[in-house]
């Protein structure tokens, strides 16, 4: 255990920035990624003072804590505590997060549009939370069920074609000629680059059964998703109405929230 | 009671019992054969009233029959279409014996107590069977950790009698009632409905606080008595007749330390159940149709703003951006990832004069986008300098040293104004100066003056 001194809390900060879970103990046949573990029981057993400066810190920077532990989370090895660093909805996107990096990882040649890429990862990302929660008529809120959602590359290719498909037979309504118009094999190529993206920011994590391998959800992904929800998605109270109308209304608003504070 | 429980697990366990596969199949798939005729609840609700029915007639009359008739009359509107002689096949066919062949056991003793229910040889008074009577007891276990304390004697007795092996068979029955319901609270937190649990918690939310006060006061006098030296003579001797046991010396603290973390968590979540139940604040949401949100980004529906704000809320950042977190202003520089991009050249020391021919060089190669930000904005964030491979910051110990920096226009071609590093900080309204802690995202130039 060292000292929580300044540069330890910035060490604390800095591991959850880069990996957004923190764990004290790992499942069986895991390992610890780089100082995780003395870091994660730093925190753990960090004093009031230590905590307080952390949480503030990142506060600052739009982002918070959520401890998960053992004891009240199914699935976490006995005794441990995951700490997971999610986006505070109510604190302003810091200004170094931006998703230029996202461009760069999920496109698929280097002077693809940042409209073609952003199109296509919204739809697969879109496309993947159907399989997760739609078809599972598993509600938002239901974080303790990550451990049973899995994917497969497969299944979520398939899913984005069906869609595809879905609106193209549709022709009373207009379509997105950037969806339409891919060909061959580049979905599989967009879903391959997505998932391994999901996985880089912990949102998902491979899973391997003999041959096979899924993406699992992580309790991360679910417990930001659920968090986050009504100021993302905004389900907010409007249960019967339609998702995208919530979307654009909720969305623009924040719109002209920024402008306003702007303006200030 | 909670039949649930009991339900689950027997009728999934009588699923393999009368599995029709033949040993050796390849097929792993279940097939889609339902042998359920009845799959509305109401025949087994009906049974397990009627086993309630004579559990409390047994109470009153211990080993006594009783007549079915008022049961049938008091069954509520549900059961509207059921007949006495539902109620008598029932009967007959709890009382039946079945032939149940266990694996190694003795099938002719197992025949005759698979019956649930006893009746007279003739007519319909009954009562239940020892079967059923340990059917009851299991549909109470739901409701176990209410009574955990109790188990938390048996621990205690266990230890003082030197029965190791029960002092742990005990201490995990007690934490897989305690997971079992904290884990049944947090899906009473995720997920709607099971209103009779929900008030069940609520009505019995302060029983269940008063039962784990005594547990952990329970616990912690066996924590003593396991620290006692006499406790630890008695384990000697156990393990000196139970070498295998050796790892007890730790185990016996393990298993207590598991029972009293399980109980914490658990009355975290009791507390969050209640609060949220109280103050009436039902988080839950349900299902989201998000094949709607595909089908509408593939109608071009959502405007592509509102798709790269949500990737914004949700943090879809890179891990490699660590450059441009403001957690390094405080954090060691070896760690910053090596940029030898472009050739540019690197900060290795702290000299002003070098920090100011790095940055002149910037700026002279931006400044068009520079002197474009200032008119518009009024200021040029370094941010971007900073976290554009440019190696501008590499090294760089202080940032507050390059604060005040001036750049001429006389020494920069192109750039019309005289410009200074000033930090944009709110901080720098409230905190002493020097108490100020500079981040990269906080350094700007503007024009001198303003």
């Amino acid at each position: 255990m060292f000292e929580n001194t300044v540069r330890e809390q910035s060490r604390i900060i800095n591991y959850l920035l880069s990996y957004r879970i923190l764990r004290t103990h790992v499942p069986k046949g895991e390992r610890f990624k780089d100082e995780e573990k003395n870091l994660a029981r730093a925190l753990w057993h960090a004093s009031p003072d230590t905590r307080y400066f952390i949480d503030e810190f990142l506060a600052e920077t739009g982002f918070r804590i959520v401890n998960a532990e053992a004891s009240q989370t199914p699935g976490l090895p006995p005794g441990s505590v995951y700490f997971l660093l999610i986006r505070d909805p109510e604190e302003n996107v810091p200004a170094w997060l931006d998703i230029r990096h996202l461009y760069k990882y999920v496109s698929l040649k280097d002077n693809e549009s940042k409209l073609v890429t952003r199109v296509w990862f919204f739809f697969i990302w879109s496309n993947m939370l159907t399989l997760l929660y739609t078809h599972r008529s598993r509600p938002i809120t239901n974080i303790s069920g990550y451990g049973a959602a899995n994917i497969s590359k497969e299944t979520l290719i398939n899913q984005v074609k069906t869609t595809i498909e879905e609106v193209r037979q549709d022709s009373f309504k207009e379509t997105s000629n950037i969806l339409m118009q891919e060909e061959g094999n580049t979905i599989a190529r967009r879903v391959g680059r997505f998932l391994d993206f999901m996985c880089s920011i912990s949102y998902l994590e491979e899973e391997k059964d003999g041959d096979e391998i899924y993406y699992g959800q992580t309790l991360l992904m679910a417990t930001e998703l659920s968090e986050n929800y009504e100021s993302g998605l905004g389900y907010r109270d409007n249960l019967g109405s339609d998702v995208r109308e919530n979307v654009q209304s909720n969305l623009f608003a924040a719109e002209i929230q920024e402008d306003l504070e702007g303006q200030e | 009671m909670d039949w649930t429980n009991l339900l689950k697990s027997t009728i999934r366990l009588a699923d393999t019992y009368d599995l029709a596969r033949t040993p050796g199949g390849e097929s792993v798939q279940v097939g889609t054969e339902d042998r359920r005729k009845n799959s509305n609840g109401l025949w087994f609700s009906l049974a397990t009233q009627l086993l309630e029915y004579l559990h409390v007639k047994d109470l009153t009359q211990p080993m006594a029959y009783h007549s079915i008739e008022p049961f049938f009359e008091n069954l509520d509107s549900s059961f509207a279409a059921f007949k006495i002689e539902d109620v008598k096949y029932l009967v007959n066919l709890l009382a039946k014996e079945f032939e149940l062949k266990f694996h190694n056991q003795d099938v002719s003793i197992l025949k005759n107590s698979t019956p649930l229910i006893e009746k007279k040889q003739n007519g319909f008074r009954c009562k239940l069977s020892p079967t059923g009577i340990s059917s009851v007891s299991l549909s109470y276990t739901a409701e176990e950790l209410l009574y955990g304390d109790q188990i938390a004697l048996q621990i205690k007795k266990a230890l003082t009698l030197g029965d190791f092996d029960n002092f742990v068979q005990y201490a995990d029955k007690l934490i897989n009632s305690i997971m079992h319901q904290s884990h049944e609270l947090m899906n009473l937190l995720e997920i709607s409905g099971r209103k009779e649990l929900r008030e069940h918690y609520k009505r019995k939310g302060d029983a269940y606080m008063d039962t784990l006060e005594k547990i952990l006061s329970i616990t912690g006098d066996i924590g003593t008595q396991l620290r006692d030296p006499k406790t630890g003579d008695h384990l000697d001797e156990f393990i000196a007749s139970n070498p295998d046991k050796a790892h007890y010396h730790q185990f016996l603290f393990i298993k207590l330390e598991q029972v009293h973390t399980n109980l914490l968590g658990f009355r975290k979540n009791l507390s969050k159940f209640l609060k949220m139940f109280y103050l009436l604040q039902e988080n839950v949401l349900p299902t989201v149709d998000f094949h709607q949100l595909s089908l509408s980004i593939a109608r071009d529906e959502i405007p592509e703003t509102s798709q790269e704000n949500l990737m914004s809320l949700y943090g879809f950042w890179f891990p490699s951006n660590l450059i441009a977190s403001p957690a390094h202003d405080i954090w060691e520089k070896s760690s910053i990832p090596h940029k030898t991009e472009h050739g540019r050249p690197m900060f290795n020391e702290g000299k002003g004069t070098l920090i100011k021919s790095r940055l002149q060089q910037y700026v002279e190669e931006n400044v068009d986008t520079i002197m474009g930000s200032i008119e518009e904005d009024g200021y040029f964030s370094l941010h971007k300098a900073f976290t554009d491979e440019s190696g501008l910051i590499e090294n760089l110990e202080d940032l507050t040293s390059i604060v005040g920096l001036c750049l001429t226009s006389s020494e920069i071609k192109k750039m019309q104004k005289d410009l200074v590093v000033c930090v944009q900080n709110s901080t720098t309204k409230t905190s002493e100066i020097e108490n100020l802690s500079v981040r990269y995202h906080d350094l700007i130039l503007t024009p001198m003056g303003q």
